[in-house]
């Protein structure tokens, strides 16, 4: 499962999303796709929903689309805006 | 009394307020500063620094060999001069620190910006002190972009359309050398501050209405690894800029202003460009500087954006 964390203020410009973490003041920019991932994780979700959601909207092969959604939770996750539970569900699921 | 518009407000000053043009007498002035014992402390005050204490919407500011201020609700600034000799000093910190505070009291953004209109919508330069903000406004507005303020730009955001940036009767501030260069001398006024070779000059031509953002520029020094130019940083950048860029006397920055900065920051960069200008920081650059910049809206399409 994966959702979010932390007192994030966020905001789009153009496609993009601006987040600020409203606790440390540290800035991240969300593509288009992330901004759409960060939607779909309103409610903590299950890593795979995420992937089928997207893979509905837009045209990306499945195996793409998991590597790509687990590297920007991981980096999020870095940056303390996602909390993955169980901290390992990236790396279990990879296995 | 004397009337004045400061950062979109009209203001009634008993005080005279060098470097404003003054405005017809308004009946119902949006801010009143008067002369008026202001006392050492405010009794029931929740929060308090060495020279600052704040009780409820009011706020007490003591800047020590100068005066003591009361702010009211951001409606009203009660001074209070330390001596005969400090009066002459109260009216450039009313319009620096103590105006920057009374527009927090009233909730608005603040840029530490100066502005000048080109093609019907507002061009903001921002930049610390020394970054040569006002100099580039006085080139613009010789060049015939009419000036909408300096050193401080109000910004009015209301959510449903694009941000205002608010125009201010304050002339231009600038140091004896650039008068010289841009041969500004006929229209130099009084100093800013009796120990400063720094002046206010008349503007050749003013705007006085607000008008929504056309570009901003962040000014920078061209030195390596940043050569001359104008680029635009990406979104991330552009808000962390604009924030950085506001006008915030060491007080507000203490209050909890980070979401309302947030939203700001990201509204301008929606609205507007943000840019870097980077240049070489002399004279002699000026006029380049202007014809890029000239160049710069019309690859906006500014005209257009504005018709």
């Amino acid at each position: 499962m994966v959702g979010k964390q932390g007192d994030w203020l966020a905001a789009k410009v153009g496609d993009e999303l601006v987040m600020m973490s409203a606790n440390t003041g540290n800035y991240v920019g969300l593509s288009e796709v992330g901004a759409r991932i960060w939607e779909l994780i309103e409610t903590p979700q299950d890593i795979d929903a995420v992937c089928a959601q997207l893979q509905a909207e837009f045209e990306v092969a499945p195996d793409v689309c998991r590597a790509e959604v687990e590297r920007f939770l991981k980096e999020l996750a870095e940056q303390g805006a996602v909390a993955l539970d169980p901290p390992s569900a990236i790396d279990a699921a990879r296995r | 009394m004397r009337f004045y518009r400061i950062s979109g407000l009209s203001v009634a000053s008993e005080i005279e307020l060098p470097g404003l043009t003054a405005i017809d007498p308004a009946s119902a002035p949006e801010v009143t500063i008067r002369r008026g014992p202001v006392s050492q402390i405010l009794g029931d005050a929740i929060a308090a620094g060495v020279t600052w204490q704040i009780a409820g919407k009011r706020l007490l500011l003591h800047i020590p060999g100068v005066a003591r201020f009361l702010l009211n609700d951001g409606r009203e600034i009660v001074v209070a001069p330390e001596s005969a000799a400090s009066v002459a000093d109260v009216p450039v910190f009313i319009l620096g620190t103590v105006f920057g505070i009374l527009l927090h009291q009233r909730e608005q953004v603040v840029l530490h910006a100066s502005a000048v209109v080109a093609h019907g919508r507002a061009v903001l330069f921002c930049g610390a002190s020394g970054a040569g903000k006002s100099t580039l406004a006085a080139a613009l507005t010789e060049r015939g972009y009419p000036l909408m303020s300096d050193d401080f730009c109000a910004l009015t955001l209301d959510g449903s359309g694009p941000p205002l940036a608010q125009s201010d009767g304050r002339q231009l501030k600038l140091w004896a050398q650039a008068v010289d260069r841009l041969k500004l001398a006929p229209r130099r006024g009084a100093r800013v501050r009796t120990s400063l070779e720094k002046f206010y000059v008349e503007p050749a031509k003013v705007f006085s209405a607000p008008l929504p953002l056309g570009a901003v520029y962040i000014l920078r020094e061209a030195r390596p690894p940043h050569a001359a130019g104008i680029d635009r940083p990406n979104v991330v950048d552009a808000a962390l800029l604009i924030g950085r860029n506001a006008y915030r006397p060491l007080l507000v920055e203490r209050l909890d202003q980070k979401a309302r900065y947030f939203h700001a920051a990201t509204a301008v960069a929606n609205a507007a460009g943000v840019f870097h200008l980077t240049r070489a920081l002399d004279f002699n650059s000026l006029p380049h500087v202007v014809e890029s910049l000239e160049q710069h809206w019309v690859d906006l399409q500014l005209m257009e954006k504005a018709a």
